[in-house]
């Protein structure tokens, strides 16, 4: 009988660690409350100080592929807190993380006259993968979304209908509740 | 008690010739089962009502399984109907619990281990009369130890028992044995904190001295 | 920056060793290929809160608040945490004052984020100089014993990010729905990182946040008292990245819950009251895997949710035998 491994078992997470509380949100709700919907390539991470160097700030540039919903450009860069200046790292738990190559989705929130954020701060960033099975580039991870905008729906972990989305099929449901948002 | 001792050195008068007389037997047993407890994985509701009734993530509702095994006896004849016996038995019930009603749809299923049980003890037996055909009574007590599977844990208490049966004396050293029971366990295997009463059966041998 | 107050909070910086999941989460960094865990060394934890209000609680009432859910955390028994306020301060939560600071700012950015715990770290020598939470005055807030309507209650905000502040990570022990927008519909863990509705109450620790308390600054005489279930969860004979699973009490209910965080999908949950346990395991496919596990991981929620068919039992200051699962695919 072994002896419980708890003193030297840890479960280690990088920086990006979430630990904030958060109001959920609907994928409805993520596409019409954002101004823009961007499908692209992170470019560049670059941290700053902000509001009188009391915070540090990191501001992600994206080489559009395509925009799901409205156009900032060729290039869109937002920001999320936390960030590394020299030697320090404020580590803003919570905050989705971002290096250069990825692949992504990112829904967008636009304040007038300042940098765009990221709606619903971790839920508004998606990233995109190979599917292990297919090989196919499909958006990470399953959103959540009820089958009709009003009826109650359980979220039940492990359905078969929960699964990535395929990069086409995913513009397509947003597509999908834009038209509906419309229509009513 | 003064009456009860009394009363045995009565009944043991007649008993002078065979007052020595020392049995061994073995018997294959079984035991009843039991309810061991239901309990559901709940969670607190998002409600502002502080009576609300909790999520229920699955549902699960326990038992104890009956059990087949064996026992040892060593009986002193301290009289023509009086005996002193001493036990040891074995019985490899399992503990199961089902989970259903999953939230998430995971397949309801019944999770089980093996457990061993073991009862050492002592018990009274008297017998209605003398020759072949021997109607008896007994009631005694024993320490009761029951291993969970892979030895990973224990469960120890104490048990009473009462019953009968009956012996049937081939000759002058083998005989048959038969017997039904109840044993009441204080502290047993479960998840319900309470005491458990099982019904036993026993068939078995016996040989004398 | 300064660096005040900074010996308190330690970052034990541990070899590059894989990482073995236990209950609940514990937070950690990394530095270069060296894994850190936060964790204080000392206590007791000092603190100030911002001298500011907002509408409905004053900062004096965040303080009292802060004070039952730091006094919720070290009645874990068995646990070394204490806490000490030292004053008010004008300093914002995150200042880089190289004080833990506790207070309300103003964040219409972070728009679903009612409060959130930070952490300033000295990459080259590991040390942890700062740890803030902030709470988004964006939000209506509540500091009534009792809740009220409408209103989100600052103690048990503030309880979820003291978890963090004290090194844990996120629960995943807790369901929702979509009913005209996503609802928690219960939660058995504060550390579930989704919150109630405004109005309720969440200021009582369940056996999953206890468990995992415990196991940062539990005293030996926890870990003699408790046991441990491990085993692996696989899928058509590879391990499974990113499950979660359950631990679950027959006898009382209660639950704890880890992951596997290593491609063999392997798991070890820990903190457990000995005797029989149910184990389930579930895929993390409705929820951003970054609020649990690092979000470079390429986590498996390809399965269908199962229970072990057989009972284990834990021991008493030991470890079960392996489990091992073997899960469906969707």
């Amino acid at each position: 009988m072994r002896l419980a491994a708890a003193c030297a078992a840890f479960v280690f997470m990088t920086v990006a660690v979430r630990a904030t509380v958060v109001l959920p949100i609907e994928f409805r709700e993520l596409v019409t409350s954002s101004a823009v919907i961007v499908h692209g390539r992170v470019t560049d991470a670059r941290s700053a100080f902000v509001d009188d160097r009391r915070a540090v700030d990191t501001f992600i540039t994206v080489a559009v592929d395509e925009y799901f919903k409205g156009n900032l450009g060729a290039h869109v860069t937002f920001r999320v807190p936390g960030g590394q200046i020299g030697r320090y790292k404020t580590v803003f738990v919570g905050a989705p993380e971002f290096n250069e190559g990825d692949e992504v989705v990112v829904f967008l929130k636009t304040p007038s006259g300042g940098v765009p954020f990221v709606t619903g701060l971790s839920q508004g960033a998606f990233r995109v993968l190979p599917d292990s099975r297919t090989g196919r580039r499909v958006v990470t991870t399953p959103i959540v979304v009820g089958k009709t905008a009003g009826d109650a729906e359980r979220i039940v972990r492990g359905d078969p209908a929960r699964r990535p989305l395929a990069i086409e099929a995913f513009r397509d449901a947003v597509r999908q509740v834009q038209s509906e948002a419309a229509a009513r | 008690m003064r009456v009860l001792v009394v009363l045995v050195c009565l009944l043991s008068l007649p008993a002078a010739a065979n007052a020595q007389r020392i049995e061994i037997g073995g018997s294959f047993v079984t035991t009843g089962g039991y309810d061991a407890g239901e309990q559901s994985a709940f969670e607190t509701p998002n409600s502002t009502n502080p009576n609300a009734a909790p999520f229920t993530l699955f549902t699960t509702s326990s038992t104890v399984t009956s059990a087949i095994g064996v026992e040892g006896r060593l009986a002193v004849n301290v009289s023509r109907r009086v005996a002193v016996e001493g036990t040891f038995q074995v019985t490899w019930p399992s503990l199961q619990t089902r989970a259903a009603d999953d939230f998430e749809n995971a397949p309801a299923i019944t999770a089980e281990e093996r457990v061993t049980s073991y009862l050492g003890g002592a018990s009274l037996v008297y017998h209605f009369r003398t020759g072949r055909f021997l109607p008896f009574v007994a009631g005694g007590a024993s320490y009761l130890r029951q291993m969970h599977e892979d030895n990973a844990g224990v469960v120890t208490g104490a048990e009473i028992h009462g019953g009968g049966g009956v012996k049937y004396w081939f000759g002058r050293r083998f005989g048959l044995r038969a017997e039904a029971g109840l044993s009441s366990r204080g502290t047993s295997i479960g998840f319900e904190d309470k005491r458990q009463t099982v019904p036993t059966l026993g068939v078995g041998l016996n040989y004398r001295f | 920056m300064k660096r005040m107050l900074s010996a308190a909070l330690v970052a034990v910086v541990l070899g590059a060793t894989a990482p073995v999941a236990l209950a609940y989460l514990k937070l950690g960094t990394r530095q270069g290929t060296a894994l850190i865990t936060l964790r204080w060394n000392s206590m007791p934890v000092r603190y100030f809160v911002t001298n500011r209000d907002v509408p409905n609680v004053t900062a004096p009432q965040l303080r009292d608040a802060a004070g039952r859910a730091f006094a919720t955390w070290a009645g874990v028994p068995n646990v070394a945490i204490s806490s000490q306020f030292v004053g008010f301060t004008g300093a914002t939560p995150s200042s880089g004052d190289g004080a833990t600071v506790l207070g309300f700012t103003n964040r219409p950015d972070l728009d679903r984020v009612l409060g959130s715990t930070s952490f300033i770290v000295d990459t080259v020598s590991g040390e942890v100089l700062e740890s803030d939470i902030f709470f988004n005055s964006t939000f209506a807030w509540s500091a009534a014993s009792a809740g009220e309507t409408n209103r989100h209650d600052i103690e048990s905000i503030a309880l979820h990010e003291i978890g963090h502040l004290l090194g844990l990570g996120h629960s995943m022990l807790g369901e929702t729905v979509n009913d005209g927008g996503r609802r928690v519909l219960g939660a058995e863990a504060v550390m579930f990182p989704i919150a109630f509705s405004p109005g309720t109450l969440n200021r009582t620790l369940k056996a999953d946040d206890v468990a995992g308390i415990s196991d940062i600054y539990g005293a030996d005489t926890f870990r003699k008292a408790t046991g441990s279930v491990t085993g692996r969860i696989t899928k058509n004979g590879a391990g499974v990245l990113g499950a979660h699973v359950i631990a679950f009490n027959p006898a009382t209910g209660a639950m704890v819950g880890g992951f596997t965080l290593s491609p063999d999908g392997t798991f070890v949950i820990a903190g457990l009251e000995p005797g029989p346990q149910l184990i389930r395991v579930e895929p993390l496919d409705d929820g951003d895997v970054g609020s649990f596990l690092d979000p470079g991981l390429n986590i498996d929620a390809d399965f269908q949710a199962a229970f072990y068919p057989k009972l284990v039992t834990v021991p008493r200051g030991g470890t079960s035998r392996s489990v091992d699962i073997s899960v469906v695919a969707k």
